[in-house]
């Protein structure tokens, strides 16, 4: 459980770090559940350091860490950060290079918490996460979203700018510092990126997202639950399921009621219409917008 | 002259910094007369920083080598571009700072009305190398703005109770950016934006504060209360107001033409 002032930081500065969440067994059973699915995607893609591998880790492979999105210390956590959640997912990443400055929610109103764990230690040249605080509120997001390097419309003119270390140094930002065994929870709409990782950072994540509360929030969920829903050409990732979830982590063997309630949400979201009560979700500049109808 | 990107770094964070805007030699002889003013009117117990906090308005019209610093066109286009050039000189003054300054900024439940809420920009020189461990200036980026300033009220309990950690941690690890800075750099923030410092000795600092002018009789009225407030912020210097320098005599008069009382420097 997180203490009253954590939850005030947390919702003040859009992120909280947590100090020594996992046991040393708990890393290492971690660490091996992501060094198997490394060994699997390399089977199919040799990793070079040059390109970004991503994992699913909620299959029957890493059972520990797809346990993790039902473990309290994060569910309940995300439930004081927002009410009810819905668990979307648990993953892994091999990330190489900087990271450029951008947020994680698709449409401002479909936000969430994502828990963040580093397997090294990283610290500003290191690729620790950078965040700038308090930008996951409104009206500063939207003011930020409209200037470069922040702007994803001018970041994807040219990745390779965006992610260079002076353009990256020139936001203000506060250094998550992390060591093996430590958690950084952070808002799905707070400006984040990162500096100097090496060419193998590795990282794995827990999310979830808001329940809808507003008309707004719910064409951002019904958005996120299609994309969720929907099954896809896996053909770049064979390792990874062709949903965002596996199979087998929705047949929900262990008949988990808090499972069963998410993955009756995501269904449920996904059959709904969009538009809907007089809103929908359009595309603009690359990014999900949530506008009248 | 800022540049645009400078002048939306500023609007969008609340500060800026301005790297070697001065020579080694000019902030060498800026910090001389800045020690002789403070020397002479406070003593080597103040310029010792055993007092913890030795400040001294009306500061760089005292000192005919200071008193044309608003007036360098480096200084000058500061408040110019980033307040427009209608701006007003507010007070200037120097500083000697040992341990903590504890956080403040905008504070919406504070009676300065709509006066906290315009424009303004603090130009600091400083006269030492300054980092996380010896007090550089920290900020928050962007608490010049509401809502966000609005959350972090709290961190004026540590007025009253040093001991609070409203956010489960001590003041210094409030999350923030450290403005690390050399002698020759311009730091340069709005009063509004939560600022503070912890960790340091004696430092020495000679601050501009810059202002604009109301726009509503509503901003007038709460000026013209600061001023009543204010012994010196607000009440130009005499020196200035008769400067022989025009763009001198400019950042002042609007503070005559309010009838704002003059200050016997």
């Amino acid at each position: 459980m997180l203490t009253e002032e954590q939850i005030a930081q947390f919702k003040t500065f859009g992120f909280v770090i947590l100090k020594n969440v996992f046991t040393d067994d708990e890393l290492r059973t971690i660490q091996s559940e992501f060094d198997s699915r490394a060994t699997l995607a390399s089977s199919y893609e040799p990793f070079d350091g040059t390109k970004r591998q991503n994992f699913n880790m909620m299959g029957d492979t890493t059972p520990f860490f797809a346990s993790l999105l039902e473990d309290p210390r994060f569910a309940e956590a995300a439930v004081q950060m927002y009410g009810r959640v819905i668990g979307q997912n648990a993953d892994a990443n091999r990330y190489v290079t900087n990271t450029y400055w951008h947020y994680d929610a698709g449409a401002y109103e479909g936000y969430g918490v994502k828990f963040a764990m580093y397997l090294q230690s990283v610290r500003a040249d290191t690729g620790a996460l950078r965040v700038i605080p308090g930008s996951h509120k409104q009206p500063w997001f939207e003011d930020l979203d409209s200037r470069p390097p922040l702007k994803y419309a001018w970041a994807r003119q040219d990745f390779s700018r965006a992610e260079a270390d002076d353009v990256i140094d020139s936001i203000p930002a506060y250094v998550c510092e992390s060591d093996p065994g430590d958690v950084v929870a952070f808002d799905l709409r707070i400006y984040h990126a990162s500096v100097g990782g090496s060419s193998d950072r590795q990282m794995c994540t827990l999310v979830y997202r808001n329940y809808p509360q507003t008309p707004q929030e719910m064409i951002a969920t019904i958005h996120q639950a299609k994309g969720y829903w929907e099954e896809r050409d896996n053909s770049d990732e064979p390792w990874n399921p062709k949903r965002a979830v596996p199979n087998e982590w929705l047949t929900n063997s262990a008949g988990s009621q808090m499972r069963q309630r998410w993955i009756e949400d995501w269904k449920r979201f996904s059959e709904m219409a969009d538009p809907q009560n007089g809103f929908k979700a359009i595309a603009i500049d690359g990014k999900l917008k949530v506008v009248p109808v | 002259m800022l540049t645009i990107e400078q002048k939306a770094h500023f609007d969008a964070f609340g500060f800026l910094i301005i790297r070697e805007m001065f020579t080694k030699e000019e902030i060498d002889n800026i910090r001389e007369a800045t020690v002789e003013v403070i020397r002479e009117e406070g003593g080597d117990e103040a310029l010792s920083g055993d007092r913890g906090q030795y400040a001294l308005m009306g500061f760089m019209e005292r000192h005919p080598r200071l008193y044309d610093l608003v007036d360098d066109d480096r200084i000058y286009e500061i408040p110019e571009t980033l307040l427009g050039p209608d701006f007003y000189l507010s007070s200037t003054d120097g500083h000697i700072r040992s341990g903590d300054t504890p956080w403040h900024g905008l504070k919406v439940s504070d009676d300065s009305g709509t006066y906290a809420e315009r424009p303004n920009a603090r130009v600091c020189l400083y006269f030492d190398t300054l980092t996380q461990e010896n007090g550089a200036l920290r900020v928050i980026p962007g608490s010049h703005r509401r809502p966000f300033s609005d959350y972090l009220e709290v961190l004026w309990q540590a007025e009253d109770d040093p001991d609070c950690e409203p956010f489960g941690t001590v003041p210094e690890d409030v999350p923030c950016v450290v403005l690390n800075s050399n002698p020759g750099d311009v730091v340069v923030f709005t009063e509004t934006v939560y600022h503070g410092s912890f960790g340091g000795t004696a430092r020495m600092q000679l601050t501009a504060q810059f202002g604009s002018f109301p726009t509503s009789e509503e901003e007038e009225r709460d000026l013209r209360e600061m001023h009543d407030k204010f012994n010196w912020s607000l009440h130009p210097a005499e020196s200035y107001i008769n400067s022989d320098r025009p763009r001198i005599r400019r950042m002042v008069s609007g503070l005559v033409e309010l009838g704002f009382t003059p200050m016997p420097v």
